[in-house]
């Protein structure tokens, strides 16, 4: 079944604001950090937290970036190049997932590291990860259906 | 709880993915992928996850596990090896690098008894040009021989022992020994002293042969991580021993307390055990963690080193040829060595003596194992070594594991104590209890409890066999107190009496009526113990002296010409101790005195220091307490040196720390 001209809207819809709003706060994440820094806080900046830093980083950046794949997957169902209503809604479920679980997982995993390893909530990153790649691999297979 | 939740947000996750890929997809297809993530995301950690719950809790034998060094630890635990790399532990054995060498190599000549000492480098080669050690052994026994005739011998510089308080370099000969050259180089004088003068014991008229202790089968194991000295023993016909020294890692590093760390180290690449671990709060088996030990075993995993003796004869020769085989935690240290502690059959207090002062308490440094399991703390309380002091968390120079900082409430330096003595917190509690204003020395626990008592690295150091002072035992045992090592004006009888005001109640060990008498009555007992004691009461003595708290408790320049008088002692290190106590005050930091140089010498030196003193009593002459036997010329009373000298113990120490 072929997606129709509304359930376009409302899928590209979905996604412009799940990207703009993620763009928001993860960008905005981007600012608190940067004030950690400038405020030297050492919760964030000492050495024994050298992975809250990293995985706090990871999460600003995994979250911005995937808040813009959001928008330009909105981009790609408006303009009508996914046509199957099923494969588009799943893309659009996995790639909402991975906007969740990739970053949020990021996120957890600094709250509580140990001198080795990130907190447990680290856990959600392959979740994350396994979400893009389906989603990103239905698309591949709609834009390039939709191409022939 | 973080466990609970993270796995349902995972579930979740997966259960709404299978939800819509069933909706959305065929049935085949939704299966298979659902399966894939399912499988992948949840079944795969659950299944290592149950295996290592029962792996986990199996005790390797680290016996025969393999070494890994620091630098395999550092992926895992980078702050652990950053502040283990700024300790001292870390560079007590190095490799003859420029950036490693603390001693001045620039073509500087030093003489002892006679004979020329060089030290140069050339490029980044660094040499010692001295006597030669064998012709040195070869003419022992002869008379008549002169320095003039002594053959030369250039030593390259092979390795480095400490870097903290002093550097003591090894040349590397034909059959594997590391020979330790006659020169230390001191860093608090900033000087090159002969390696036969700063130990407590007599100098032997030799340049070479006063330090008999060999770098393979001594110091080597201490000092290094998974030491092996691969001693070979000469079969018939063969010339003499030969050493195939092997080191697991160069100084103390990561593996010489935790133990071999291949295991650890393969079993800890699986992400989900480390997981496991770190939520759990289980202990690792495949590592020893000495904080995580049970008491004895955690002081022994620093005893091994801070307290050991010697090897069992009966493991002598396998430790010589094979290595040490001790793991903490994992084996008791009285299985490999002997270990004399007062109380045990291992204690003997007459071969001891040089080590243990007559209560059983050590005499040295690196006896620190036989003070602290001799502490009421230990022997009644939880303490172990690692309830003090850090490996990781602390200052290098002492690795106390709250850092003494000036700028701190004087009550925060006790951390240590009040984690177990929480009634002496606060100010008042303190004063109630020390009988001192708050911002005295007495205020700190280790004035009282932990005095100098112990001798090594040429100076005295604190106690550790935690104890209250105890006046009776000072009078028996001429052991140190606290008290008269602040007040080193006063009498034993003084400590003893303000004791008894303060604590009516105070059990007394020994109570009878001449215990206080005489000497004890009349005279400081710090100066007592300088005329009177052996070499190293005077040497702990002349170093109280001129100690801060000592000069804050009783001030004044009457300690002068005690410390002067000190200055011809038959010890070098009592000598050495003096000379430093003197240049701390005020009008004598540049008096010169070379403390090794020949006796002509030594004495035109002394008797310009006499000079010196002359005047500044000329200028500064006071009344003293009778305790201080000084007349009104500023010189010691006659007969009260010749008394104390008379009753001089005499006996020959010989403490080689």
């Amino acid at each position: 079944m072929s997606l129709a001209p509304e359930e376009q809207r409302s899928v590209a819809r979905t996604h412009q604001i799940w990207g703009w709003i993620g763009l928001l706060l993860f960008a905005g994440f981007g600012m608190v950090l940067e004030i950690l820094n400038g405020l030297k806080l050492g919760f964030y900046l000492d050495p024994e937290v050298h992975l809250r830093r990293e995985m706090w980083r990871l999460g600003h950046v995994h979250g911005t970036l995937l808040s813009v794949v959001q928008l330009v997957f909105a981009f790609s169902v408006s303009q009508g190049w996914l046509a199957s209503v099923d494969r588009t809604r799943l893309a659009s479920f996995f790639f909402r997932g991975a906007l969740v679980l990739l970053p949020g997982g990021f996120l957890l995993g600094g709250v509580n590291p140990s001198e080795s390893d990130p907190w447990i909530g680290i856990w959600l990153v392959p979740v994350g990860a396994a979400f893009l790649l389906l989603a990103l691999g239905l698309t591949v297979l709609e834009v390039v259906k939709s191409s022939q | 709880m973080g466990v609970m939740l993270v796995g349902a947000a995972v579930l979740l996750a997966c259960l709404l993915a299978a939800v819509q890929l069933f909706r959305r997809l065929p049935r085949t297809t939704a299966l298979i992928i659902t399966s894939g993530l399912v499988g992948g995301l949840v079944g795969i950690p659950l299944l290592l996850l149950a295996a290592l719950g029962t792996e986990s809790n199996k005790r390797i034998d680290l016996e025969h596990v393999r070494y890994e060094q620091s630098r395999s630890c550092v992926k895992c635990h980078p702050d652990h090896y950053r502040t283990w790399k700024q300790t001292y532990h870390r560079t007590m054995t190095q490799n003859p690098l420029p950036d490693a060498i603390i001693g001045d190599f620039n073509d500087v000549r030093v003489e002892y008894l006679g004979h020329e000492t060089r030290f140069f480098r050339e490029g980044d080669r660094f040499f010692v040009e001295s006597t030669d050690h064998e012709w040195e052994r070869a003419i022992r026994e002869e008379t008549g021989v002169t320095p003039a005739q002594a053959r030369r011998r250039v030593y390259s510089v092979d390795r480095l022992v400490g870097s903290h308080h002093q550097q003591i370099y090894l040349s590397l000969l034909d059959n594997g020994e590391y020979f330790i050259l006659p020169f230390l180089w001191n860093r608090r004088d900033q000087k090159w002293l002969p390696m036969t003068t700063v130990f407590l014991s007599l100098e032997d008229g030799s340049v070479n042969l006063g330090y008999t202790t060999t770098w393979n089968q001594s110091c080597i194991f201490c000092h290094n991580t998974g030491p092996n000295p691969g001693m070979e023993v000469p079969g018939a016909g063969e010339a003499g021993i030969r050493w195939d020294v092997h080191l697991q890692e160069i100084g103390i590093a990561c593996e010489a307390c935790h133990g071999p760390a291949e295991a650890h180290i393969e079993s800890n690449l699986n992400p989900i055990r480390r997981q496991y671990l770190v939520e759990t709060g289980k202990r690792d088996p495949t590592i020893v963690n000495a904080k995580r030990m049970r008491k004895v075993n955690a002081n022994q995993a620093c005893g091994r080193c801070h307290g050991k003796w010697g090897p069992r004869p009966e493991h002598t020769r396998e430790i010589l040829t094979r290595g040490d085989k001790f793991i903490p935690g994992r084996k008791d240290l009285n299985e490999i060595y002997v270990m004399p502690l007062l109380g045990t059959r291992e204690y003997d207090p007459a071969r001891d003596a040089d080590y243990f002062w007559p209560d059983g308490s050590p005499r040295a440094t690196a006896l620190e194992y036989q003070g602290t399991v001799l502490s009421p703390c230990t022997e009644r309380g939880k303490m172990t070594c690692l309830s003090c002091h850090s490996m990781h968390d602390s200052d290098p120079d002492d690795q106390l594991k709250f850092p003494e900082d000036p700028t701190t409430p004087e009550l925060e330096r006790n951390e240590q104590c009040l984690q177990c003595h929480p009634q002496f917190r606060g100010n008042d509690a303190l004063v109630a209890h020390t009988h001192h204003p708050v911002d005295s020395a007495a205020s700190d626990c280790a004035t009282c409890h932990m005095p100098f008592q112990t001798y090594g690295i040429l100076s005295a150091h604190r106690a550790h066999r935690i104890q209250n002072p105890v006046p009776e035992v000072s009078a028996r045992d001429s052991t140190p107190n606290g008290c008269n090592q602040c007040h080193v004006d006063k009498s034993l009888r003084w400590t003893a009496d303000a004791l008894a005001q303060w604590n009516p109640d105070r059990a007394k060990p020994i109570d009878h009526a001449d215990l206080f008498a005489g000497e004890r009555t009349e005279l400081s007992e710090t100066l007592l113990q300088l005329g009177r004691g052996h070499a190293l009461s005077r040497a702990i003595a002349v170093q109280m002296l001129s100690d801060a708290n000592g000069l804050e408790a009783a001030p004044g320049l009457w300690r002068v010409p005690f410390l002067i008088d000190a200055l011809d002692d038959s010890y070098a290190v009592v000598r050495l101790n003096s000379l430093r106590s003197i240049r701390q005050m005020p009008g004598f930091e540049n008096v010169v005195f070379d403390h090794f140089g020949p006796d002509s010498l030594r004495n035109q030196q002394i008797a310009r220091i006499w000079d010196r003193w002359d005047v500044v009593w000329s200028e500064h002459a006071s009344s003293l307490p009778k305790t201080i036997p000084l007349n009104a010329n500023g010189r010691i009373k006659d007969d009260v040196r010749r008394q104390l000298r008379a009753n001089r113990d005499n006996i020959v120490l010989n403490i080689m720390e």
